[in-house]
């Protein structure tokens, strides 16, 4: 199904802006998961942490939910297609991956955010504010991939792809 | 009638983003597993506030 040129357009505003949003605010996560492991016990450490949990929720998760929605309704309103090109498929999974990343660390965020408002960052959490950083560093690159693949668009169909294009010429030609 | 052409096969780039992914999804969870990363998830919901009080302690 073909979207108009003026809705077309809107889709596609809505999902640049969204995922590349996304991007900036995974890379002020990890900037602020570089001060949280660096500055030890300072109140700075403290701060960095009860300001990732706000960060992830009022910022992270919404522009990534939108990024996932805004980029299915775009390829599905355009010749693209959402299975029928590799990068196309390449990207929803690299989105898919980092949602379920994503979410699946809002736990131990806010378990972070939790002890650093009460008084110390206990240091049994070291690890996971280990993690954080390696997932966020993750994360990051992940995206900047999906940037990529948008961008360049490089060549390659898949089976689907290929069937559903050729399947019409084959049956006009008989 | 005229045949679909064959289908040529999956393109070197979407192999390489397949191990750069594997690779990627290997270091994740070997990060987990080092730092107890998936016990502490766990870990998460019963040292959430209000978690105690919940389970009835």
């Amino acid at each position: 199904m073909a979207m108009a040129p003026g809705l077309r357009k809107l889709a596609l505003t809505a999902h640049v802006t969204s995922s590349v949003g996304w991007m900036g605010a995974v890379a002020c996560f990890l900037a602020l998961a570089v001060v949280g492991l660096t500055a030890g016990d300072d109140p700075a450490a403290r701060a960095a942490y009860v300001a990732m949990k706000t960060t992830t929720w009022a910022v992270i998760v919404p522009l990534c939910l939108a990024s996932l929605v805004t980029g299915v309704i775009e390829s599905l309103g355009t010749p693209w297609g959402l299975l029928r090109h590799d990068w196309v498929v390449a990207k929803l999974v690299l989105t898919l991956l980092a949602t379920v990343v994503l979410l699946a660390h809002t736990q131990p965020i806010g378990l972070l955010a939790h002890a650093a408002a009460r008084a110390t960052v206990p240091g049994d959490l070291h690890s996971i504010r280990i993690q954080l950083l390696v997932d966020a560093a993750a994360a990051l690159f992940v995206l900047l991939l999906a940037t990529v693949l948008a961008i360049y668009k490089p060549r390659g169909m898949t089976p689907y792809g290929w069937r559903k294009q050729h399947a019409p010429r084959a049956a006009t030609t008989c | 009638m005229a045949d679909v052409p064959a289908y040529p096969g999956t393109p070197r780039w979407v192999k390489a983003l397949g191990l750069i992914s594997g690779a990627l999804l290997v270091v994740f969870v070997v990060v987990h597993l080092a730092g107890g990363g998936f016990r502490h998830h766990a870990h998460a919901v019963s040292e959430a506030p209000g978690a105690a009080e919940k389970a009835g302690h």
